[in-house]
């Protein structure tokens, strides 16, 4: 049986996605982008894709396994993978 | 971003559509930092900037990705030393100036003061410079309780002193005591003496036994009143606190000597204009004309340079010496007893409002030399003072 601890440490270790208001998105571990526009950015995320719809979206910085996402963010969709 | 500019970057497009996206994958899984990433013109495409030292890099990515690439602006310190290599002049600029900053940095360029009532600022000033606080003075060795300690033993009328350091001025404040009020001792036995030699004219006593009578004269340091009282009904002895006022007539001699010739400086010549640099505290000379040679008279402007309102530990010193050949002149009569005159209301002025003057007689007496005026002057005042009783009482 696996603890609290544990738990939290495989939590970690999977994708995760942070909203700073509706202003700013921080995602670890996408697995690459997809689409992107200035109202959609599209980004691979665990098996599937996460869409992200709104207006002056722009991608702040973009690394390995990680990018921050900005602008009026409208709509976010999980999508079955492409 | 300092980081940023510290190790230089490239601004770069993608120019073909559709390929951003692949472009983007392709420098992530590399492991090449992006940043500020733009969507292209026209929806599609991409534009961003990177580090320089990843550009290098990214030409087998952009051909993997089927992107067109193009290089934009650079910035950064990598940049600016490559365009500065070649300009010693400017690297050595630099260099002196941020050797100078740090010089400059830890020495004390000014000093306020703030709260001298009585103490002269020229004397604390002097004082604080002995003490190693003074502009251009090094704050290695700067010690606020040491400096704070000494000043309270120099200044006795200090109440308390504070030098705080504020990076490189001095601040200085401080209070000075107030003086204690007089205590005037009414319970003890005391009796009224002549401070002065006179003739009583007016009597008010209060408390004691009065020894001279109005008319009578007095010398100075004679009894007027006494601290023994005796009652006429019981015949008995008691000591007072004597109190009063005795006016008395007296005489005062003024005295004033004025000689006949007097020195006079008369300009001779054209006048030597020089500037000088004061930068903390030295005197740099800005001409090179020396001073006249003899006597000559020296006026000055001193314009201390400022900053947004904070004082420089530089002034800028304008002086004009004017050579001068100084003469002996002759000084009439009336001349030099009108000036004795005016020393003498000086020294009129100086006795004080207690003293009411009721006459004056003037002797004028003309040697070779000088002239000379005697004032006698006849008074009303207030003679008497207190003398507390004691084996020391003359």
């Amino acid at each position: 049986m696996l603890g609290w601890e544990a738990h939290g440490l495989l939590a970690e270790n999977g994708p995760r996605m942070e909203l700073g208001g509706r202003r700013e998105a921080t995602v670890d571990g996408c697995g690459g982008v997809l689409e992107y526009t200035e109202t959609v950015v599209r980004i691979r995320y665990g098996r599937g894709v996460v869409k992200f719809s709104g207006e002056r979206l722009r991608l702040h910085s973009l690394a390995a396994k990680s990018l921050i996402l900005s602008g009026e963010i409208q709509k976010i969709e999980f999508l079955p993978p492409p | 971003m300092l980081v940023q500019w510290l190790f230089g970057w490239v601004a770069w497009e993608v120019q073909n559509p559709a390929a951003g996206a692949r472009f983007l994958n392709c420098c992530a899984r590399a492991r090449l930092s992006l940043w500020d990433l733009k969507p292209g013109k026209g929806g599609k495409g991409v534009s961003g900037r990177m580090r320089v030292r990843d550009y290098r890099h990214i030409r087998p990515l952009a051909r993997k990705a089927g992107a067109r690439l193009r290089a934009g602006k650079r910035r950064g310190l990598p940049f600016l030393w490559n365009r500065l290599r070649g300009r010693p002049g400017l690297l050595f600029g630099g260099a002196a100036f941020f050797a100078l900053l740090c010089a400059f940095s830890q020495c004390f360029w000014t000093v306020e003061v703030t709260g001298c009532r009585t103490i002269p600022e020229t004397a604390l000033r002097a004082a604080l410079a002995e003490f190693g606080v003074a502009p251009g003075a090094p704050k290695a060795a700067f010690s606020p309780n040491a400096v704070q300690a000494a000043l309270m033993r120099r200044f006795p009328q200090l109440a308390w002193v504070t030098v705080n350091d504020r990076g490189s001025d001095a601040d200085v404040r401080l209070l000075e005591k107030d003086a204690a009020p007089q205590v005037f001792d009414d319970e003890g036995f005391c009796s009224l003496r002549a401070a002065k030699s006179g003739t009583v004219v007016e009597m008010h006593i209060w408390a004691g036994t009065p020894t001279v009578k109005v008319g009578e004269g007095v010398l100075s340091g004679q009894l007027l009143v006494s601290s023994v009282v005796e009652s006429e009904s019981t015949e008995e002895w008691r000591m007072r606190h004597a109190a009063g006022q005795v006016i008395a007539e007296t005489t005062q001699v003024l005295r004033a000597d004025v000689p006949l010739q007097k020195e006079v400086a008369v300009p001779q010549g054209e006048p030597v204009k020089r500037r000088s640099l004061e930068l903390f505290g030295a005197r740099l000379p800005l001409s090179w004309r020396l001073a006249p040679d003899g006597a000559y008279t020296a006026q000055g402007i001193r314009t201390s340079l400022s900053v947004y309102g904070r004082l420089l530990p530089a002034a800028v010193l304008e002086e004009t010496l004017q050579p001068v050949s100084v003469r002996t002149q002759p000084r009439t009569r009336e001349e030099a007893e009108a000036l004795a005159r005016e020393e003498l209301a000086r020294q009129e002025a100086a006795l004080g409002a207690g003293v009411e003057i009721t006459a004056r007689e003037d002797r004028v007496r003309v040697t070779d030399e000088a002239v000379t005026v005697e004032r006698t002057l006849t008074c009303r005042e207030d003679i008497a003072y207190t003398a507390p009783i004691g084996w020391e009482t003359p």
